[in-house]
């Protein structure tokens, strides 16, 4: 799903907006299995927690009366914070989700009474290290991430209710069981502390139906909730376009140009050569590859070049044209190696996985990379500006790129 | 806009550098291999500078004459919920490796680079920068019912304030330049 579209232009005659649904079954072994999930607007990411078909309509008319009403503080088009605050989840999708998880422990509803309910009675924002850092994470591929995280410091109140007081205690003791016994699976979900802190006396309210008795029992916790920080993240921007106006805004001076880095996308629109100029090293080569369908056509050519016009040397592997052009005097200044698309990534190392970005394929499902990496034992040297290390694509049937759906981020020297 | 914000350990973070010696080849190995780039779960940092300033008393006067400076110590300490070997490994070395080494091995050094910001105001930074660091101690607490901390005191050659001041559209301004009188 997903592949949200709110158009702004005024020509449009439709409007769209999708939301995805993601349901789950928690503890099958317990009866009884419930169904809960999240619902998400693939437009703004907002997120909301239900545990009742009905409560997937109430969500999505919520939110398109919203946006009907027009833009508000924090969707598109509102009040953009910068920095560090973009980072983390909306707190209240952290309480929602901390409730959410509690309420899966709450027993079934009986008959003509109120369900049982898991509600805050005060939270207050903790740390988890200064700044909220958790650490690094390196990615292979793309540097390292910063891990983050905070805490909620909490008191939960769980309400239940039954037919009679001995009803409603046993209840309430099933629940507490319930509770130590799932310690380690809380943990395991963010709660580091977790104590009963206090149980009320049954109460018979006779207003609600025939008579119900009610009881509650106070719980205080520490929930941690994780993320990772992207505002520091590598980028994969591979080009970007330029316009520059030197005597007036989009006069007849306006020149254009490209900045690259040593970065190149091939997709099937199009699959440029990654050149790297000297004076400059090459010391490492990584790859992204999502290929959804058979292995990539064509071929993939590693070259080096002194610029001196001499003819290259074809050689017939990877590692040999790495032992053969490596270092500041190579053995062989122009040489190159042509590979399948395969057999070239193979030869950078074992794939690994890489990170979900986009949808390429148009699927609905985030696209899956792969990861492949190599370091260089002796770094190719490029000494002058006329010596060049070059990674060309050739398609098949001489297309503009690869010869299917698929793309591919080629990067040197990595961060 | 002056630099007259406060802060707390929110907007703080704590990021070790290595520096291009044998001892910060060492540290840098222990850096990368643990991840700590950016140390994460620290719960208490402290530094401090000391002069050893002296007074000078003239006989016949009860106050003193002059304040003669005296050696500089900087000095530290930081805490951490223990998630791994890191830091021990940071004041070890190779002493801490899985396997014995043989000495002599060098102690790791490092620079440590205090930095507060608050994201509303991008521009404004403040930075301490502690060079050649090294850890004095470790301590480790294992409580039956709570969280396992670790604490270390770590000694520093110098210590340095590196304040930028920008504007609201962001981007990093040069650090806050002190107009010294010649001498």
């Amino acid at each position: 799903m997903g592949g949200a579209a709110m158009d702004d232009d005024a020509g449009d005659l439709v409007v769209a907006r999708s939301f995805v649904v993601r349901a789950m079954l928690e503890r099958p072994d317990v009866a009884p299995a419930r169904w809960h999930g999240f619902i998400t607007d693939a437009e703004t990411g907002e997120r909301h927690a239900w545990r009742r078909v009905a409560d997937i309509a109430r969500s999505v008319e919520a939110t398109l009366a919203a946006a009907a009403a027009g833009p508000r503080r924090g969707s598109p088009g509102g009040l953009r914070i910068r920095g560090a605050a973009m980072a983390g989840p909306a707190l209240t999708d952290v309480v929602t989700d901390m409730l959410t998880v509690l309420g899966l422990r709450l027993p079934a509803a009986a008959p003509a009474l109120p369900d049982p309910n898991v509600t805050l009675e005060r939270v207050q924002e903790k740390l988890v290290g200064l700044g909220n850092h958790r650490g690094d994470e390196p990615t292979g591929t793309l540097g390292t991430r910063t891990l983050r995280g905070g805490r909620l410091d909490a008191r939960v109140r769980f309400q239940l209710w039954a037919a009679s007081a001995p009803d409603v205690d046993a209840a309430m003791q099933l629940l507490h069981t319930t509770l130590l016994d799932d310690g380690a699976d809380l943990r395991q979900e963010g709660f580091l502390r977790f104590a009963a802190a206090g149980t009320t006396l049954a109460e018979h309210v006779p207003t609600v139906g025939a008579g119900a008795w009610r009881k509650a029992s106070s719980f205080d916790l520490l929930y941690e909730y994780q993320f990772v920080d992207a505002d520091d993240a590598a980028s994969l921007i591979a080009r970007l376009e330029v316009t520059t106006d030197p005597e007036v805004v989009a006069g007849p001076g306006r020149e254009r140009g490209s900045i690259v880095d040593e970065l190149a996308r091939w997709d099937d629109e199009g699959a440029p050569d990654l050149v790297v100029r000297g004076p400059a090293g090459v010391a490492r080569v990584s790859a992204l590859t999502f290929v959804p369908g058979p292995a990539l056509g064509g071929t993939v050519t590693f070259a080096r070049s002194s610029g001196t016009g001499a003819p290259a040397a074809h050689l017939p592997d990877l590692d040999a044209f790495w032992l053969a052009t490596a270092g500041a005097r190579p053995a062989q200044p122009d040489a190159d190696v042509t590979l399948t698309p395969a057999l070239a990534f193979a030869a950078l190392g074992p794939p690994a996985p890489g990170l979900e970005l986009g949808d390429w394929d148009a699927d609905a499902t985030p696209d899956a990379y792969t990861a492949f990496d190599r370091r260089l034992d002796d770094a190719l040297v490029l000494p002058t500006a006329a010596d060049r290390f070059t990674l060309t694509y050739t398609p098949p049937g001489g297309g503009a790129g690869l010869d299917q759906t698929a793309v591919v981020y080629l990067r040197v020297n990595p961060p | 806009m002056a630099l007259t914000e406060v802060f707390t350990g929110k907007h703080a973070a704590l990021t070790l550098a290595s520096e291009d010696t044998p001892e910060g080849a060492d540290a840098k190995a222990v850096v990368d291999e643990f991840a700590i780039q950016t140390v994460g779960r620290l719960t208490d940092v402290r530094v401090t500078v000391d002069t050893a300033l002296k007074e000078f008393y003239e006989v016949g006067r009860r106050h003193p004459v002059s304040l003669s400076p005296g050696d500089i110590a900087v000095h530290g300490t930081v805490g951490r919920a223990y998630v791994n070997g890191a830091l021990l490994m940071l004041l070890q070395g190779r002493g801490s490796a899985p396997t014995a080494i043989a000495e002599p091995y060098v102690q790791p050094a490092f620079t440590i680079t205090l930095r507060l910001a608050d994201p509303a105001r991008p521009g404004n930074s403040l930075t301490l920068e502690i060079g050649g660091v090294k850890f004095q101690n470790w301590s480790f607490t294992l409580p039956e019912d709570d969280f396992v901390l670790e604490n270390l005191a770590f000694r520093a050659l110098t210590i340095r304030v590196v304040d930028r001041e920008g504007g609201d559209s962001g981007g990093e301004a040069a650090p806050t330049a002190v107009a010294f009188a010649s001498e």
